[in-house]
């Protein structure tokens, strides 16, 4: 949108503007040339309101070429040459016009006209290089505009995954098909169903409970995950195997809530449960330098071809980038029958301070 | 089949030990059913369906390699089947396959017995045609990705990509893959308007060709063509089906 014909006060303004400046061109002859008032001013007014729509096009320059990804010196050559170019047109509309007015209907001295030229030329392009600054400030204006559109969008984009994630942290087939697997363990082993009942409460409330925090530990998160496959591991039989490798010392790193479980939910359910002899979910977290990595792998089946990443990954990548930026990254690689995630966040304790 | 006397004969297929449990225990409490077998998998369902002859399947609908619905389409003719499942998203396209009933876990034996209840009064082994299932399967715009073959009690799983043409065959087509022909009770129609159109073209009344395989086409005789395939096999190559074959290349 152009910053000036799309606003009608800035159109307005722009105008009176080039209209001063039409005036100050008919001061300026008045004086070089000696002719009335009147015909000056019905020289440099209309040469001032002709200019005004010209210098227009100065947006074009500024837009073709942004200050943030230009060398000054391209955009100094470019603009010098676009006003020498307008300022000689200008000019040479400016020398028709003063013979017509010279032989039409004022007293007016045509012996100098390369004088007038001149003039006309200097002021012309000095007038573009205004309009090409001007432009060029509105521009920038405009850009922190929607910069600061962005930031707003970025914290309601935010708000949105937070409560999406409060929504979805329990699948509701999961409470489903837990509470089956419950029923049907009753009949036949009720050790097992105790087992499965206390299992499901303890993640349900632990869930519920980390939903709420804006940082975890990353060893309750851990937690957290091995409680789910606990439940699953009773759904799932000898099909789900679980194998953890966790480095103690990165325990203490923080992390937003509900980032490795989506992953291991995902790794039960797109993964091991595709398969009809099941498989291992692999969890492991270390510390890599300045990172800590986590990684969860999981065989699938590769005929299966899976729609998206699916809403639970996606909230988890959200999250990452909310609270991290770009300094956390999530990594998602399938290849031959294996599908590994891996996370990258920076070591932070909890209350925000590097660790 | 024993129609209309004694017990009425159930399998249960789930991929979940507990959750066959849960349906073991329901169907002991109502009276005059007996279960035949319990599935792990699709591909045993498929198989204790042929060599049981059951009356009614109870089917689980996530499952590994062949879902319900994949079950549905290759036993549907045989038997009643009842879709239990976590997922009431399904519900509608279960009735669209003709499930008899469409059952919420956790089960609850009343629930059960009404179900089993409505396969009784269909009367037993009345079930939905072949056709009749696959043309309500697909959902607009959904395009085939592999195909599921009965042969016997046993079950192929061929992704579309392996497929290297479809032959019509009285009232089966062929799907021919690396060599093999896989025979199945449908229509070339059918077949056609459920793969994908930018890589199965029909050039001929009773030849589907994925255009992967095709090495040239070449001109026999005046106004017929031949198809090569890139392992030498000739397919005739219809005038309308050279054109489908020229719009798509």
């Amino acid at each position: 949108m152009h910053p000036i014909l799309g606003d009608q006060l800035r159109l307005r303004l722009h105008f009176t503007a080039w209209s001063l400046g039409g005036a100050g061109l008919a001061w300026l002859v008045r004086a070089l040339f000696a002719v009335p008032w009147t015909a000056a001013l019905v020289f440099g007014v209309p040469m001032g309101l002709v200019a005004a729509p010209v210098s227009l096009s100065a947006w074009y320059l500024c837009r073709a070429m942004p200050l943030s990804r230009t060398s000054a010196w391209r955009i100094g050559a470019t603009a010098a040459g676009a006003a020498v170019v307008t300022g000689s047109l200008w000019a040479a509309l400016g020398r028709w016009w003063w013979q017509l007015l010279a032989t039409t209907a004022f007293e007016m001295p045509v012996d100098q006209m390369l004088g007038l030229f001149s003039l006309m030329l200097g002021l012309g392009s000095i007038g573009y290089l205004l309009a090409v600054t001007v432009h060029y400030v509105l521009q920038a204006g405009e850009e922190s505009a929607l910069a600061d559109r962005r930031a707003l969008e970025f914290q309601v984009a935010q708000r949105d995954a937070e409560l999406r994630s409060l929504r979805a942290q329990v699948d509701p087939h999961f409470l489903f098909n837990s509470l089956n697997s419950i029923v049907g363990l009753m009949a036949t082993d009720q050790d097992q169903a105790r087992v499965m009942c206390l299992r499901l409460a303890e993640f349900l409330r632990d869930s519920l409970a980390l939903g709420g925090e804006s940082r975890i530990t990353l060893g309750r998160e851990v937690a957290l995950a091995e409680q789910y496959l606990g439940v699953e591991r009773v759904r799932f039989g000898d099909r789900l195997t679980v194998a953890t490798r966790i480095d103690p010392d990165a325990l203490e790193v923080a992390v937003p809530p509900l980032i490795l479980q989506p992953l291991v939910e995902n790794a039960v359910r797109h993964g091991v449960a595709t398969l009809l002899e099941g498989g291992s979910v692999r969890i492991e977290v270390s510390l890599a330098g300045p990172k800590a990595l986590i990684v969860v792998t999981n065989p699938y089946d590769p005929d299966v071809r899976r729609r998206g990443t699916g809403l639970g990954m996606d909230i988890v990548r959200r999250r990452l980038a909310a609270t991290f930026g770009d300094r956390a990254a999530m990594a998602i690689e399938a290849q031959g029958a294996q599908y590994r995630v891996a996370l990258t966040v920076p070591i932070e304790r909890l209350g925000g301070q590097a660790a | 089949m024993t129609e209309g006397s004694g017990p009425l004969r159930v399998i249960i297929v789930d991929d979940e030990m507990p959750a066959r449990m849960a349906l073991v225990q329901a169907l002991s409490t109502i009276p005059d059913v007996t279960l035949v077998a319990q599935c792990v998998n699709g591909f045993d369902a498929v198989k204790a369906v042929t060599e049981t002859k059951p009356d009614a399947v109870l089917l689980d609908v996530h499952m590994p390699k062949l879902d319900g619905f994949d079950v549905l389409e290759l036993i549907g003719h045989d038997v009643p089947v009842i879709f239990v499942t976590a997922h009431d998203e399904f519900a509608i396209r279960a009735f669209e396959v003709h499930a008899v009933d469409y059952l919420l876990k956790p089960v609850s034996p009343e629930r059960l017995r009404t179900a089993l209840d409505r396969v009784r009064a269909r009367g037993r082994g009345a079930a939905a045609s072949p056709a009749q299932v696959r043309a309500s399967m697909r959902r607009p715009g959904d395009v085939l990705e592999r195909v599921v073959i009965r042969d016997g009690p046993q079950v192929h799983v061929i992704p579309v990509d392996r497929v290297d043409y479809v032959e019509a065959q009285d009232d089966y087509v062929g799907f021919k893959t690396g060599g093999k022909t896989l025979l199945k009770e449908q229509t070339m129609a059918e077949v056609e308007a459920a793969l994908d159109p930018r890589r199965f073209v029909r050039i001929h009344r009773s030849y589907l060709l994925n255009v992967e395989r095709l090495a040239r086409v070449e001109l026999y005789a005046k106004d017929s063509r031949v198809a090569i395939l890139q392992d030498g096999t000739k397919l005739p190559v219809s005038r309308s089906g050279y054109q489908r074959l020229q719009q798509l290349l």
